[in-house]
């Protein structure tokens, strides 16, 4: 755009770089709260000794017992190599009403140990926990039986790998399974499952996007190596008015 | 006074109308079921409807009660609709803004109504009845939407009864409210409107009177906030993860060698399987960096000066600012411990050196050679161990630059802009969402 077709619209809608770095410099961030946010990715990320070395060198408490991430992490873990029963034992003593109070994560935790069991083809094994554990659970959950009926059509496939049903059977199975149990142990513990700084991330991305309909300010882009570029927009026009 | 007797006494303050013991309860200062309490830091930077027009109604009507209460006044035989509009339209980036009524008197047939309407509504209609109003009717408990018919809705509401309204941003809703109970959405098409809170009264003595957010709500305007808001929250957390995991991890482990927290540094890379052949070096580098800051925390400044040197020669060179703040420090020290004569040794060989550029600190810094006792002088609170933290924190900051080291970590950085970005988002009404993602709030929840 010429510099004379800058109305005071325009101007109303831009701010300076300089501005923006006092409002940056203004805007009150506790240590405190950089901490605990860093406390919380630890924490919720299941960096058990980070965490409690983290609180002894910089003195932020950690706001979880920190006892329960070895608890979690034992549990994912026993998941992901497919040992159901050993997360499921591990679960109960930890707390037994995470699973009495959530039927869908029991129902899908018994799913895996089905697949588990098709997995290592023991036909017969599967059939009979099929019949005695899952079906029983489906009498009153149509969504459950779809589920069930799913699972149990794996055993038609001479090649699960190749079958339609194959996903079922890859690791991210396992994944999905672990981190749903490790989401409802983390409500049952009273915090959130989603630690906060992807939160954050994501906000300042949806939010820059907002605002930048209202207002030409520097962007903040993140790359993958968390360095850091801003897109002045102003650029251009600012060295126009000069 | 007895409790009785200053109950009566507030009692004969009251307006006299049947209805005042309904105004008893009006917990003023108890802010906490308030939309000012919701918007909180936000409020400021709004301009919400707050008071009655004192211009924007029909002659009418009386306003009275700091511009909260309206009372229809009869002028002629035969009684018209009368419409009052609020002192300000309803700025959308207040997410939700809600207000109640009081029917202090049904008047002779209580034809009243609440609700919403655009700059251009005729003060001669009830809300509702022209195009872009919407209003709930006392005498049928109808709801108007823009037309003079209107549809079953709610109950009907007589003197004595709170009714509300509520309109909703961030989904373009708007409904109403009886004596605290939510009646269920009313329109869902307020999208693009500039709205103004509005009231009409039809018949001689009808009154009402307005809380428009510094009083408590009978309805539970604080929950409605709260699940707003964890919705809003709930939004951002579905968008689709690309890379925040990775970048989250990146920013942790920078976040904590600028802080310096080596043995963290050590266990979160192992953890995380982060390779970085620079790890140990930047380890040496934040160790050496801690010994100095703790040297300089201790108040051995003389020690810091010696260890910057051997570490960095050309630091201090470069950095007289920095030397000046070590160099002052250490006088201040010496006047702790050292014999005067040193100290004013010190003084004039090292500090004199920096004058005039920083000449208004030295007077300060000198100036505790004058009392005899400089811990009961003016000038006391300088000796305190609490003058070398700022100290600290600007010579940390000046070796990370040194080291061509960002001087805040992008971690704090990525915080800072988040912030910035949602205030302003707020003041430019970029999105009525915005009010709900209170950074702060988020953080220390």
């Amino acid at each position: 755009m010429e510099w004379r077709d800058i109305t005071i619209q325009d101007l109303e809608r831009m701010i300076s770089k300089e501005d923006w770095e006092n409002k940056l410099d203004e805007v009150q961030v506790s240590k405190n709260d950089l901490n605990n946010l860093v406390m919380n990715y630890l924490i919720i990320q299941g960096y058990k000794e980070a965490a409690e070395m983290f609180q002894n060198e910089s003195g932020t408490k950690a706001t979880v017992d920190l006892i329960s991430i070895v608890d979690r992490m034992a549990i994912r873990s026993a998941i992901q190599r497919g040992d159901i029963e050993q997360g499921i034992e591990i679960v109960n003593d930890l707390n037994p009403e995470i699973l009495d109070t959530n039927p869908q994560l029991y129902f899908h935790l018994q799913q895996q140990k089905l697949i588990e069991l098709i997995k290592k083809g023991m036909i017969s094994e599967a059939l009979t926990f099929a019949q005695e554990e899952l079906a029983p659970q489906c009498e009153e959950n149509h969504k459950f039986l779809e589920e069930l009926e799913k699972t149990i059509s794996l055993l038609a496939f001479d090649d699960i790998a190749k079958s339609p049903l194959s996903s079922l059977v890859e690791a991210s199975q396992r994944q999905k399974t672990a981190s749903e149990l490790n989401a409802a142990i983390l409500v049952s513990q009273s915090h959130d499952k989603d630690p906060k700084l992807p939160t954050i991330l994501k906000l300042l991305q949806w939010a820059q996007n907002n605002l930048d309909d209202k207002l030409t300010f520097p962007r903040l882009n993140i790359n993958n190596n968390a360095e850091l570029s801003t897109i002045d927009n102003n650029s251009d026009s600012d060295s126009m008015i000069e | 006074m007895s409790q009785q007797q200053q109950k009566e006494i507030i009692m004969t303050d009251l307006p006299s109308s049947s209805s005042s013991s309904l105004l008893d309860d009006d917990e003023e200062g108890d802010i906490s079921n308030t939309t000012a309490h919701y918007y909180g830091q936000f409020k400021p930077m709004l301009d919400i409807p707050t008071m009655w027009s004192k211009e924007n109604k029909n002659s009418c009507l009386e306003v009275s009660n700091r511009h909260l209460r309206v009372t229809y006044k009869q002028t002629k035989e035969v009684s018209d609709a009368a419409l009052i509009k609020a002192n300000h339209h309803i700025p959308p980036a207040c997410g939700i803004y809600y207000f109640e009524i009081t029917v202090i008197s049904k008047g002779r047939d209580g034809y009243i109504g609440i609700g919403l309407c655009t700059n251009s509504m005729a003060h001669s209609k009830l809300p509702g009845w022209e195009r872009n109003s919407y209003g709930y009717h006392g005498d049928d408990g109808n709801l108007f939407k823009c037309s003079g018919t209107g549809k079953h809705y709610g109950p009907t509401y007589t003197t004595g009864d709170t009714v509300g309204c509520c309109i909703n941003f961030v989904n373009n809703t708007l409904f109403f409210t009886k004596n605290g109970v939510p009646l269920g959405e009313a329109a869902n098409d307020i999208k693009g409107l500039t709205l103004y809170p509005c009231v009409g009264l039809r018949t001689p003595q009808e009154s009402v009177e307005a809380n428009f957010g510094e009083k408590k709500f009978q309805f539970e305007i604080s929950q409605y906030f709260k699940e707003e808001k964890q919705k809003s929250f709930k939004s951002i957390q579905s968008i689709p993860t690309t890379n925040e995991e990775l970048i989250s991890t990146q920013l942790v482990l920078g976040y904590l060698i600028h802080h310096g927290y080596p043995e963290t540094v050590k266990l979160f890379a192992s953890a995380t399987g982060i390779v970085d052949d620079t790890l140990n070096s930047q380890l040496d580098y934040i160790k050496n960096r801690q010994t100095i800051l703790d040297l300089l925390l201790n108040g051995e400044i003389e020690k810091v000066i010696i260890e910057l040197n051997r570490l960095y020669p050309d630091f201090l060179q470069k950095r007289k600012d920095i030397l000046f703040k070590l160099q002052c420090q250490k006088f201040i020290e010496m006047i702790k411990h050292s014999p005067i004569e040193d100290t004013m040794a010190f003084g004039t060989k090292e500090l004199y050196s920096f004058l005039p550029e920083y000449e208004n600190s030295l007077h300060e810094i000198f100036s505790l050679i004058a009392y005899q006792d400089p811990f009961k002088s003016p000038v006391a609170h300088l000796l305190d161990k609490e003058r070398r933290e700022p100290i600290a924190k600007d010579l940390n900051c000046a070796l990370l630059v040194y080291s061509n080291k960002p001087s805040t970590p992008i971690l704090e950085r990525v915080v800072r802009q988040t912030k910035v970005v949602m205030d302003e988002s707020v003041k430019k009404n970029a999105c009525p969402s915005s009010i709900f993602m209170n950074v702060n709030e988020f953080l220390q929840e």
